[in-house]
């Protein structure tokens, strides 16, 4: 992104996690969303498989 | 409403696009296209309009904020090429989002939809906004508002919007509310990545990860080398690397190295990956975890010795800066775009083989397509129809650019853009020009 756009041998602005700030996840199974300073696998709600809100899908 | 069109505006930074360091995503873009260009016998009357995008809106979106003060953002919709069916591509709540970015991700979404044969063309689009300062209601509000100012550049079978960077299920949820109320029926087809209960689709978290497996085996095979035993490190261990390195062990391969944020575990005779919690027991799992015998940085874990490495964390990681250490045969790219452009020039160099992001994480993609097609034909597929049906087309994918790869002549990027390139084409010659 912003540092990304410095880097001019960069392919993408997708730069993914920003490890400065805690991560947003979304439950693909019951729509929870989770803030963690960590990287997290699965759902505490109900066990499902989560998806990092900064990385795109397609 | 304001709305305006950026095309010619790009169409001039097009000729300045001369360089070898690409400093954008539209000039990296534009660049690959003249590098299909020269492979494929195209008419060049059909690269020139592929060089511009059919249109990119750009609109203005006042947000009531929870305290009333009203803000108005910026929200834009690139949609590059739609000759082989709708647009397709993420709506992005981002600060850096702007016409030219979207322009660039568009073109390349044209590329991945073509190469893997679905029948849809590029977009992608946005609103510039940090979505950490918003609230779920603000949130709610100008994704309506957004969905409403390009609702009529938008539809399942004109122009198809799904989660990306800062948007999540439950904005797709909004986004297809707000636009079935004013068109008066319900249209899940209109964005994919929907909850389920909306007609979302199963196996969406998989997916990626899913993808990028059958890839690596495929590109295993075409080199030689048995999927028994084959040695690979992942870089990050989220749902792409984690479902990437869990199918590559299950069908044989030794995963040695894995990384997340904080760093690499290494077990040169391949990692116990069910021992590896799944993190919300432990948080820092792959740092912590106590059954490896060595410790890597990220950094060191791109310098492996291994039949595949698959970088799968974030783009940008392998540059010109290490691209002469990286020890891998293969590398398969999970993420978007890891590979620089400078890197890339090197390792075609050195001969080393770089399968290329738009073949190998389409998952994703692909699995919005199905659920596209679940929506408009009014079905619900299982999970196993969806894995099924994704391992077919990863397969064919596969199979239609290794019949173009001629490692003499081209690179794997190359291949799959030329496989795209020739099935735009094709469709461009087969429709001709209107009027
Ligand atoms: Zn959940």
């Amino acid at each position: 992104m912003s540092e990304q756009d410095t880097d001019h041998s960069s392919r993408f602005w997708d730069s993914g996690y920003d490890t400065t700030t805690p991560t947003t996840f979304e439950c693909l199974n019951c729509g929870a969303t989770i803030v963690s300073e960590d990287s997290i696998g699965t759902c505490e709600r109900c066990g499902g498989g989560l998806r990092n809100k900064s990385m795109p899908i397609e | 409403m304001q709305r305006h069109t950026t095309q010619s505006a790009d169409a001039e930074r097009t000729s300045e696009t001369t360089t070898n360091e690409p400093s954008s995503t539209l000039e990296d873009a534009l660049l690959q296209l003249e590098r299909a260009a020269e492979l494929v016998d195209v008419d060049p009357n059909v690269i020139e309009r592929l060089r511009h995008p059919t249109r990119v809106v750009q609109v203005s979106v006042p947000l009531r904020r929870d305290s009333g003060e009203v803000e108005v953002l910026s929200g834009y919709r690139a949609q590059h090429d739609d000759v082989r069916g709708p647009y397709k591509g993420g709506l992005r709540y981002h600060p850096a989002v702007t016409a030219e970015e979207c322009t660039g991700l568009a073109m390349w979404m044209t590329w991945k939809c073509a190469v893997m044969d679905l029948p849809f063309g590029g977009a992608k689009g946005g609103i510039a906004v940090d979505p950490k300062t918003l609230s779920a209601a603000e949130t709610e509000r100008l994704t309506r508002r957004f969905a409403e100012e390009i609702r009529d550049v938008i539809g399942p079978t004109r122009d198809v919007p799904a989660p990306d960077m800062g948007t999540d299920a439950q904005t797709m949820a909004w986004f297809m509310d707000a636009y079935s109320m004013q068109e008066g029926e319900t249209i899940p087809g209109v964005v994919t990545g929907k909850p389920p209960v909306i007609g979302g689709s199963e196996g969406r978290e998989e997916a990626p990860g899913r993808s990028v497996a059958i890839v690596a085996r495929e590109a295993a095979r075409y080199y030689g080398k048995s999927i028994d035993g084959l040695t690979v490190a992942v870089q990050g261990f989220g749902s792409v690397g984690a479902n990437a390195a869990r199918l590559l062990d299950e069908w044989g391969a030794a995963v040695v190295a894995v990384s997340d944020v904080g760093g690499a575990v290494y077990d040169p005779t391949g990692l116990e990956l069910s021992a590896i919690p799944d993190h919300e027991t432990q948080p820092e799992a792959v740092t912590t975890f106590e059954g490896a015998p060595e410790q890597r940085s990220n950094a060191e874990l791109l310098e492996l010795d291994v039949d595949i490495l698959i970088p799968a964390a974030i783009g940008g990681v392998i540059t010109e800066a290490n691209a002469d250490v990286i020890a891998a045969d293969i590398i398969v790219e999970g993420a978007n775009g890891p590979t620089t452009f400078d890197a890339d020039a090197v390792l075609e160099d050195r001969g080393v083989p770089v399968i290329p992001d738009i073949l190998a994480n389409a998952g994703g993609v692909t699995v919005s397509y199905f659920e596209w097609l679940q929506d408009i034909n009014r079905q619900s597929w299982t999970e196993a129809e969806i894995e099924a049906k994704l391992t077919t087309k990863m397969q064919s994918a596969w199979e239609d650019v290794e019949a173009v790869y001629d490692p003499a002549m081209m690179t794997w990027r190359d291949a799959a853009y030329a496989v795209a390139l020739s099935r735009i084409a094709r469709a461009k010659g087969a429709r001709g020009l209107w009027p």
